[in-house]
């Protein structure tokens, strides 16, 4: 509805009255009208609703100072035709079907006094298009209407000259005072700052106390707090302001009603992103998490953008395990039965800093495959279900630590001690345990499953691309013994010996006389002092006997692929 | 729990295969063929055939052979070949050539026993002729032909599983399963061009066992596509042109687009020694399975690279420049072996590098630019608007120079010396999907490698800070440490002839890192508690000996976090870990493994303990006729010092594999089966969780 200057004020209280003391006001400069309204500046007004239907109105009202028009009727509708806009027209510009509200006023503006718009609307009548306005506690997001008023020269039809005052008007979510937190459900949340990538995801562990049970629902990141919500901790109705919502999150991974208990959060890349042009631009690094639980409190976690910092516990973004083949990890390989593997690694992106705890483990083709729980890193479980994790053959202990860099590649398990005799489909499994961090609080999370390298033993290797030009970089074998131009006793064993590198799964020792390859052995790595060595047959003195020889070592991987080289180093024979 | 033995019909079955393949490989083994070659004490696999570099042979001999691991060998021409051999039964010397083939030609394959002092003595001798690959499997006129099929029908059974009340149950107490295994290589060429490819496939009538269940579940084929790779070359007036279909690599820009393993199309073509380009397009993820064939159906998933080489000098690797442009755009899918957060991207770049070495190879240098837009392209399911894009540079430059080349400090101790320093720089803007090359930040690293004879040191420095644009909104951290590695075969110190056997292999690594946030940052609404200062020591030492066939292992390792953030001096963590290892290799037949493991770590404010304990032990025994039996045991203890968590964990294999030959209407097939009892035991803090299972297994290899 649309009312005007004061004669009409009873009218407009009578109005009210029907109203469920709903009013909107809209603030700004006059509409110039001689004759006629033709503008209205400005024509876009933030209407602040309360949760529930109600509204929460400014006192100012909408004047203008319009002599000419006649007529007003007031049309709310949600959408306007397409190229309509707010401002002036000689159009209704409400789309067809999008008008929920429609009031004929029929007042006389014909007046040189500045005139005063006002308008109140019903909860009621914008519940019929915004069905969240009903809903406790949801925000309204970027919910917006249009008043169109339309005024005319003549009070009663054919109307004449009809322009149209066209405002758009957005609907806001109000600031109120947080409402005290009851005892039952979540107490609390992480009190203390919680680092998160910039520019990039993060996995965070949040922790939860809660008294009795309680269960997660949605959340949402946001870059400021409505005002009196605490920065962390519980709250009672939801603090994110609404103007700053950067997105919205699912349940939660990890959770578990507990009385302690928390979950692995993921912090997406687009929400890290969104924070990060925020903080650029404002100068403030931190932004919010809540989440919403079913006693109708909510968990506030400070979040802090932040490089890779030392006191962070460790927590993974992405892992990656592949057969090392060039400078690519296939993530599926096919080997025949007695081969020895390519060495394994994995390509980690994390968070923070610490000891990295892990087991390689073998699943075999006749083990029990693993399930979704036995996936999961420790960190994201509680210690029941971490003993109720399927335990398998482990290969290999990882202990290592991480720093604060966000990148590290794990070299996997000796190729050697993979199995490889027995036909059927292999799964490697890098099973990660909790770190303990000197942040106090266990890490090691990942928000995901872990994953697993998959090989088949068979009868049939590879396939091998490279599309590459350029071959990944070849590593240097460091040969021991004999030394450069040794002379070689006849009556001696003559042991071959060089630095074992634990990528090379055959050693090719290769030996040239004049020129001219004599002799050659493939080595297989057998020692465990860090050195390879091999004892030549006693006929190799004679066959070098009095020529120009020398002696190098290639690497190879358990594919056959070249990993390295030594560099050639003479020998100086006995005569 | 007791111990419920459920057998299915099916199993019945497997069992009766078994007992069936026992009886027929004593048969297949007293048909092997003779030999053709004297003198000679064993026959082959290959007599009178001309065999493909990669096949495996097979060794029989007349009479039980005791030779041990190191007292035999295998000479083929002038190349000892032991390290493909090993023995399947005290009669049967089996060779797998899969990796590393034969060498081509006819040539005398013979073995030797070794005794004692390296006196080598031999056993026999056999001409052995292997095909080059470009005339295995010719037929006339044929430049290259090769199709090798390859086929394994089995199956797999759980015969038996008992749990404790606490344990997950399984979704199958009993099963049995049939599973497939199928390859094909081809190769085919002339003078001018070849055609290769490989194809892999697998099968499994158990749906969440099939290779695309990840993406299909349930509806995923039972027998599927692992992975394939076609590639073909031609080589003509203007140079060598490649194509490539399947499983293809692309990239060599470490930082915009390097080492992309996916599926998709990729061309190359080298014009001449100098000059060469590639192209790929791939993929987004490295999928598997028949669903996408080309791994170019959606546009939306997909990663392509281009790239041009150019060798400035005639001398190859003296001077090549690269260029390569990288575009790729991705949604969030499943991928084997792929663990991520990330969103659907978008990311376009291009990317220069520069390397060159002088002649004598001695200094190096490799210099590299990139720079990328990166669009974030939001997350639909979980109602998240995309973040805005960026865009930005990054570079490094690395350059190694040898300062010393075995330079003769002594008769025994030539020194060698050489040092490498990289400096990269990373905008906070940029990201690519090619490649792994983080960002936002500056790093310096100077490494200095030392080999004095047998020993060998790398000495490394590092610093590095982020918050490149010192934004006043983020913190800058700052990181700066070294690392030291030393190398003593002590033995070979004291007497590089005989070294003593007491004297172990040492290693040692120290360093220290400390990792803070410069104090000149501190945003808004933050101070100075809020700023991390981080130290952290690691040490490390190793001892190893290698005594005949006994090796012996002891490794120790320390892990210090100092906090010295303000306020939370106390909160340090103290990690220190030792370990011991043993392995003894009776023989080729016989080993035996075992280890035992202890570490502590301390939370030093609150005094907190926590201890993990650990023992394994294993058993590789080759048997009787083709048998093998492995098991492993490891027990560990994972506890706290407040009695807030104790974790007894017990985990036993068991396995007994048998292989046969299957021959029957003038074929042999080879085969296999397994008998394998897991158990495992948790006990944490009372709460018992008890697997057990019994399986067994059958295979048999038709190609």
């Amino acid at each position: 509805m649309t009312t005007l200057n004061n004669p009409q004020m009873a009218f407009i209280n009578s109005v009210r009255a029907l109203r469920l003391a709903c009013a909107v006001s809209f603030a700004g400069t006059a509409i110039t009208a001689i004759a006629q309204v033709s503008t209205v500046t400005p024509n876009v007004f933030n209407l602040t609703v309360a949760s529930g239907g109600s509204f929460a109105s400014t006192a100012t009202p909408f004047p203008t100072n319009g002599t000419g028009d006649r007529q007003a009727i007031a049309n709310m509708c949600s959408s306007l035709i397409v190229g309509g806009s707010p401002g002036v027209g000689t159009a209704n510009p409400c789309a067809v079907g999008a008008t929920f509200s429609s009031v004929n006023v029929g007042v006389a503006l014909n007046s040189a006094t500045p005139q005063i718009f006002s308008a109140s609307y019903s909860a009621a009548q914008l519940a019929g298009f915004i069905p969240t306005l009903t809903t406790a506690g949801q925000p309204f997001g970027s919910r917006k209407f249009y008043v169109v008023t339309q005024f005319s020269a003549s009070a009663i039809p054919p109307f004449s000259a009809t322009r149209f005052v066209t405002l758009q008007v957005n609907l806001i979510e109000p600031v109120l005072p947080p409402p005290p937190p009851t005892a039952a459900g979540i107490t609390n949340a992480n009190a203390s700052l919680v680092d998160v990538a910039l520019n990039g995801p993060s996995s965070v562990s949040v922790r939860y106390s809660v008294s009795g049970t309680d269960t997660p629902l949605a959340g949402q990141f946001c870059s400021a707090l409505n005002a009196g919500y605490p920065a962390s901790g519980v709250a009672t109705g939801n603090p994110c302001a609404p103007a700053s919502l950067l997105g919205s999150t699912g349940p939660a991974i990890g959770f578990n009603n507990v009385a302690q208990t928390g979950e692995t959060l993921v912090v997406p890349e687009t929400v890290a992103r969104q924070a990060t042009a925020r903080a650029q631009a404002s100068g403030n690094s931190i932004f919010y998490f809540t989440r919403q639980f079913s006693s109708g409190k909510y968990a506030v976690v400070q979040l802090r953008l932040n490089g890779n910092a030392a006191n962070v516990p460790l927590a993974f973004n992405d892992i990656r395990l592949g057969f090392k083949d060039g400078g690519s990890l296939q993530n599926i390989g096919f080997f025949k039965r007695g081969q020895i593997l390519p060495p394994v690694s994995a390509a980690l992106r994390y968070r923070g800093a610490g000891v990295l705890r892990a087991r390689w483990e073998i699943v075999q083709p006749t083990d029990t495959p693993p399930n979704a729980l036995d996936l999961q890193p420790e960190a994201n479980l509680t210690p029941l279900q971490r003993a109720q994790q399927h335990r398998y053959r482990v290969i290999e202990r990882v202990n290592i630590y991480l720093p604060a860099t966000g990148q590290a590649v794990l070299s996997g398990p000796s190729p050697r001690l993979l199995p490889n005799e027995q036909y059927g489909q292999y799964l490697l499994l890098l099973r990660i345990e909790t770190s303990d961090s000197i942040a106090g609080q266990p890490g090691a999370n990942a928000a995901f499953a872990l994953p697993v390298l998959r090989y088949y033993i068979g009868e049939s290797s590879g396939p091998n691309g490279q599309a590459s030009a350029v071959k990944a970089e070849p590593q240097a074998i460091s040969l021991v013994s004999p030394q450069a131009s040794a002379v070689l006793a006849n009556d001696a064993p003559v042991v071959f010996q060089w630095q074992d590198n634990k990528n090379v799964s055959l050693y090719r020792l290769e030996i040239e006389a004049n020129g001219k390859q004599v002799y050659a052995a493939r080595v297989r790595p057998n020692a465990q002092d860090g050195t390879v060595r091999y004892t030549a047959p006693p006929f190799i003195a004679s066959t070098l006997a009095n020529k120009a020889s020398r002696w190098r070592v290639v690497a190879l991987a358990g594919d056959g692929q070249f990993v390295g080289e030594s560099e050639w180093r003479e020998i100086a024979n006995a005569p | 729990m007791r111990f419920q033995l459920s057998v299915l019909s099916t199993s019945l079955a497997l069992a009766l295969g078994i007992g069936l393949s026992m009886g027929i490989s004593a048969n297949a083994l007293a048909q092997t063929a003779p030999a053709t070659s004297a003198p000679t004490s064993f026959t082959a696999s290959f007599s009178g055939k001309t065999i493909a570099p990669n096949d495996n042979i097979s060794l029989t001999f007349a009479s039980a052979v005791t030779a041990g691991d190191g007292q035999f060998a295998v000479i083929v021409g002038t190349e000892d070949l032991t390290a493909n051999f090993r023995w399947v039964s005290p009669t049967q010397l089996d060779g797998v050539f899969a990796a590393m083939p034969l060498p081509a030609g006819t040539n005398t394959l013979k073995v030797y026993q070794i005794a004692a002092g390296n006196q080598w003595q031999e056993l026999g001798q056999i001409d052995i002729t292997v095909a080059a690959a470009e005339t295995t499997g010719a037929a006339a006129g044929a430049k290259t032909s090769v199709v090798k099929p390859t086929l394994i029908v089995g199956t797999k059974a759980q015969l038996a599983e008992s749990h404790s009340a606490a344990a997950t149950p399984p979704i199958r107490a009993t099963y049995a399963d049939l599973t497939v295994q199928a390859g094909l290589q081809t190769e085919h060429g002339d003078t001018n061009w070849s055609l290769k490819s490989q194809l892999n496939l697998a099968g499994s009538s158990y749906s969440p066992e099939t290779v695309d269940f990840g993406n299909q579940g349930t509806e995923a084929p039972k027998l599927d596509i692992a992975n394939y790779l076609v590639e073909g070359s031609y080589t003509s007036k203007v140079g060598v042109t490649g194509v490539a279909l399947g499983h293809v690599q692309a990239g060599n820009h470490p930082l915009i687009a390097q080492g992309i393993a996916n599926r998709g199309v990729a061309l190359t073509h080298k014009f001449n020694e100098r000059f060469d380009i590639a192209a790929a397009f791939q993929n987004g993820t490295p999928i598997v399975g028949g669903l996408n064939p080309t791994g170019l159906n959606d546009t939306e998933h997909r990663l392509n690279t281009v790239s041009a080489g150019f060798e400035v000098l005639e001398r190859p690797g003296g001077l090549r420049l690269e260029a390569t442009t990288f575009s790729g755009v991705i949604k969030p899918k499943l991928a084997t072996g792929v663990a991520t957060l990330q969103d659907a991207e978008e990311s376009k770049g291009y990317g220069l590098r520069a390397k060159a070495q002088n002649t004598q190879t001695t200094l190096r240098g490799d210099l590299a630019y990139a720079r990328s837009t990166y669009t974030p392209k939001g997350d639909s399911l979980l109602n998240i608007q995309p973040g805005p894009a960026t865009s930005g540079n990054t570079w490094y430059a690395d350059i190694g120079y040898d300062l010393l080349k075995n330079a003769l400090i002594s008769k025994d101790y030539p020194l060698s010396l050489t040092v490498q320093a990289k400096h990269e720089h990373a905008g906070m803007g940029f990201k690519t999907l090619g490649a792994g090359a983080a960002s936002n930040f500056v790093a310096d690293t100077l490494g200095l490698n030392a080999t004095l004879g047998v020993i060998t040191s790398q000495l490394l420095l590092t610093r590095r800070a982020d918050n490149v644009d010192n934004d006043i909104a983020f913190l800058k951290n700052r990181s700066q440490g070294y690392n030291l590695t030393v190398g003593v075969p002590l033995g070979q110190v004291i007497d590089t002839t005989k070294p003593p056997l007491w004297a172990p292999t040492i290693s040692l690594t120290q360093g220290r890192t400390r990792s803070f946030a410069d104090t000149a940052f501190i945003p808004s609404g933050q101070t100075l508690a809020n700023l991390s200062d981080v130290y952290a020591h690691n040490q490390g030492l190793g001892l190893n000996w290698t005594v005949d066939k006994l090796t012996l292992g002891y490794q120790l390792s320390r892990t210090l976090q100092d906090n010295q953030q303000l306020g939370l001096e106390a909160m340090d963590v103290a990690d220190v870990g030792h370990n011991i290892t043993a392995g003894y290799t009776l023989s080729e037949k016989l080993s035996f493994t075992s280890g035992l493991g202890t570490r502590t770590s301390i939370a030093k404010d609150t005094g907190v303990q926590r201890f993990n304990n650990t023992a394994q032990a294993g058993v590789n025994w080759l048997f009787g006729d083709r048998y093998t039996f492995t098991t492993s045991l490891s027990t560990s203890r994972d506890r706290d010092s407040l009695g807030t968590s104790d974790s007894k964990v017990l985990q036993a294999n068991m396995q007994l594999l048998k292989q046969f030959d299957f021959t029957n209407f003038g074929l042999k097939v080879p085969g296999q089966w397994t008998l394998a009892y897991t158990h495992s035991n948790n006990n944490s803090l009372g709460t018992v969780v008890r697997y057990q299972t019994l399986n067994a297994a059958l295979s048999l290899s038709f190609f």
